[in-house]
């Protein structure tokens, strides 16, 4: 620490401390947190970022059987909670800083999904990876307990459908399953 | 008479771009973040008096404004006073993500007044939550830029 500041000090008697600005590129400390930025490939739309985000500045909408997050950075923080929270590592914060502009709604990050359409009702409820994310670590973490068709019942109906009336008996079954078995471990 | 160019008005657009000089206004709520950024700016490392930029004193003497920060109710008043006492043509740049859209803080949190742009008009902004002084720097010149187009050609 102490030996780093007397190799910057002595930095400065050999050369000029002003960075040329526009002809170099700026200098990035160590964890710096820039703007976020989406990856397509890797996201799959779990909104676990837009919901840990302390100043909202990751919207979700859902329109025509599509998801869209959309990250703003007028109204981002720059906290890295989003990049904390992501379950694939699908945000990461950018080594940049926000380039200035005319119109405030310009800065921002966009990721689109498609959605799943639920089997009874037909509204579409989650998005198609998000499904295949959660059937992999069902299966795998809890495939004893729980049979492959009650994972696609879950995967295929919404959360509305499943809470009705004739729903509750089946939910009841796998529920006493879950609590036996968390009884035993 | 008015169609031609003024030989003053040239010379004063020459002027105006070859030395701009700011005025740094707090807008109320916040959390400084963004002040000791500008602070920054203007420090040996980026230097910005080499482009002619220098902070101003009073708004009397200055061609553009800087504004960080969330509007309050309080500072609703002054912040109208400071902008009508830059005199023309004059800029406004916005820094900080406060600013932009009130961040953390939110429009609808009770000392809050909405966002600068609701009440002066906001030429451009800046994001980051504090922006690097480079990003000042590129807005102060996008700012700039503006001021060129405002200047009159001839009286």
């Amino acid at each position: 620490m102490k030996s780093s500041i007397i190799k910057e000090a002595l930095k400065y008697f050999t050369s000029p401390v002003t960075e040329a600005f526009p002809a170099t590129k700026p200098y990035f400390p160590k964890k710096y947190r820039g703007p976020p930025i989406y990856d397509q490939d890797k996201c799959m739309g779990c909104m676990a970022c837009a919901h840990v985000c302390p100043a909202d500045a990751i919207t979700v909408t859902e329109k025509d059987g599509k998801r869209t997050l959309e990250v703003w950075y007028g109204k981002c923080t720059f906290c890295a909670r989003c990049e904390e929270a992501c379950p694939v590592d699908a945000i990461h914060l950018m080594e940049e800083y926000g380039i200035p502009s005319e119109d405030k709604f310009a800065f921002k990050s966009t990721v689109t999904h498609d959605m799943v359409k639920c089997k009874l009702c037909g509204k579409p409820f989650i998005t198609v990876r998000h499904a295949e994310w959660i059937r992999k670590n069902l299966i795998e973490k809890m495939g004893d307990i729980v049979g492959p068709e009650e994972i696609d019942f879950f995967l295929t109906v919404c959360r509305e459908c499943r809470h009705k009336i004739e729903n509750i008996p089946e939910l009841r079954k796998l529920l006493i399953r879950v609590l036996i078995k968390g009884e035993k471990t | 008479m008015s169609s031609r160019k003024c030989f003053l008005c040239s010379l004063a657009k020459w002027a105006r771009k070859k030395s701009v000089w700011l005025y740094h206004a707090p807008a109320g709520g916040l959390c400084n973040g963004c002040d000791i950024e500008i602070a920054a700016a203007i420090t040996p490392r980026y230097d910005v008096e080499r482009f002619g930029i220098l902070l101003a004193p009073s708004p009397r003497h200055a061609d553009i404004l800087l504004i960080a920060g969330q509007m309050t109710k309080h500072s609703r008043e002054r912040l109208l006073r400071v902008y009508q006492q830059v005199p023309e043509p004059k800029a406004v740049v916005a820094i900080g993500s406060c600013a932009i859209s009130g961040n953390v803080f939110t429009t609808d949190n009770y000392p809050v007044a909405g966002t600068i742009d609701q009440v002066i008009p906001v030429d451009v902004y800046v994001p980051g939550c504090p922006p690097k002084p480079e990003a000042i720097i590129l807005g102060v010149v996008k700012a700039i830029e503006k001021l060129e187009k405002r200047t009159p050609e001839s009286i």
